[in-house]
């Protein structure tokens, strides 16, 4: 049950979840960084056909580091997504960012009989891998709102499409408590979808029948909250619930219109 | 050689009783007053001493037990450092506990002092910590 998920993670982009649940208002421009290092429960409803519902325990990775502004970042949602860029321009309340970001991999769950057989017919879907994608990142900071907009094409020649997101999050305080929101909308271009949901004409059986998707989008909302526990350990809690459009819906390889996942950490920050 | 009258060394030794009989007595009673004043003990305790919050900056929340013990009984008030008002004031006693809803993005400093002459017994500070450092802006392009 290790990688199934990416194409329906909504902050893999960016580091906006981070940043609107430390309840940052100015640009991340600093030079250094940290490193964090968690365990915690990810309980998820899975949207793939014939995949399985459940409740794991999950090791979570994050951190940041930049040098005269090249920096690497790796959100806590999961160890394989690592963002690569520069930070080029800052003002007030702006942040631009150059960026080089791997955002997709394969949707089919090692447990998931049912596809895994599918793939096993055919040498394309078991080769399944990862993307890369380049391109540009601005981050707005007003308060404690953030707004964040994305647009990246692959560059790894897994499926030469393109993704497009915004994302706008509010992060309030209750006493230690630290309450944040999220709503995101992310657009793939059809060479995205097809490339991870399609099914070829030489690819279909009786029961998964050829499928050839427009482009799609996801909207994502999140909810979630961060508690200090000490110097070093934060407790963290997320719900997240993400609907598809019909270009999703409608592929054969799925048999939700939207997936949830409920989360919770202990994390170390060093 | 006249002889002084008898009233007069009367009172002279009514001078001598009171300056090498009572004097001595009134050294001591100061000497022990002071000893004993050298010798005042005043704890001022915060529990817990310490406040975390997620951000630098950001006000951190804590219910803070202050609790102050003396060897001596008097009148005592209790103060937030740079505040003129009293937080509490105590009479005539020689312990005493005050639970504040501590409010603050930075350390707090908490002193107990006599009522009367405003000196100070004890004090003791609550400390700010957080886990994230507030990141530097950096306007401007940036070149390679």
């Amino acid at each position: 049950m290790v990688f199934w998920i990416f194409l329906f993670q909504s902050n893999t982009v960016a580091d906006i979840a981070s940043d609107v649940r430390s309840s940052e208002t100015s640009p991340s421009s600093t030079e250094g960084g940290f490193f964090e290092l968690g365990v915690g429960f990810f309980a998820f409803d899975n949207p793939v056909r014939g995949g399985d519902n459940g409740i794991e325990i999950k090791l979570y990775l994050g951190g940041r580091y930049q040098w005269n502004g090249l920096f690497i970042e790796a959100t806590e949602v999961s160890s394989s997504n690592l963002n690569l860029g520069y930070n080029a321009w800052n003002s007030e309340h702006w942040s631009f960012d150059l960026i080089g970001s791997q955002l997709n991999e394969n949707i089919i769950d090692e447990d998931n009989h049912e596809l895994k057989k599918f793939r096993g017919n055919n040498d394309e879907l078991s080769t399944q891998g990862l993307d890369f994608l380049l391109g540009f990142r601005a981050t707005g900071y007003y308060e404690n709102n953030i707004i964040q907009l994305f647009l990246g094409q692959d560059i790894s020649n897994t499926h030469d499409g393109m993704i497009g997101q915004i994302e706008a999050g509010r992060s309030w305080q209750i006493r230690n408590w630290n309450i944040h929101t999220l709503l995101g909308y992310r657009y793939h271009s059809e060479e995205v979808i097809n490339y991870y949901l399609g099914v070829k004409p030489e690819q279909a059986t009786a029961t998964i029948p050829e499928y050839n998707a427009d482009a799609g989008s996801i909207v994502t909302l999140e909810f979630g909250v961060t508690y200090p526990l000490a110097k070093h350990w934060v407790f963290r809690g997320t719900l997240q619930n993400e609907i598809f459009s019909d270009a999703l819906n409608e592929s054969p390889l799925l048999d939700n219109t939207s997936w949830s996942n409920f989360s919770t950490s202990l994390t170390y920050i060093f | 050689m006249s002889r002084m009258p008898r009233s007069q060394i009367k009172a002279i030794l009514q001078v001598y009783q009171h300056v090498f009989l009572l004097g001595p007595v009134i050294v001591l009673s100061f000497y022990c007053s002071t000893l004993l004043a050298e010798n005042q003990t005043t704890i001022l305790t915060s529990t817990p001493d310490r406040c975390v919050s997620l951000h630098k900056g950001q006000t951190c929340y804590q219910k803070v037990s202050l609790t102050w013990q003396s060897t001596i009984s008097t009148d005592y008030c209790l103060f937030q450092e740079g505040q003129e008002s009293a937080l509490k004031c105590w009479l005539n006693t020689d312990t005493g506990e005050l639970i504040i809803d501590f409010q603050s993005a930075e350390q707090l400093t908490f002193i107990l002092s006599k009522m009367k002459s405003r000196a100070i017994a004890a004090s003791t500070s609550v400390t700010v910590f957080w886990v994230y450092q507030t990141k530097r802006k950096n306007r401007g392009w940036r070149l390679f």
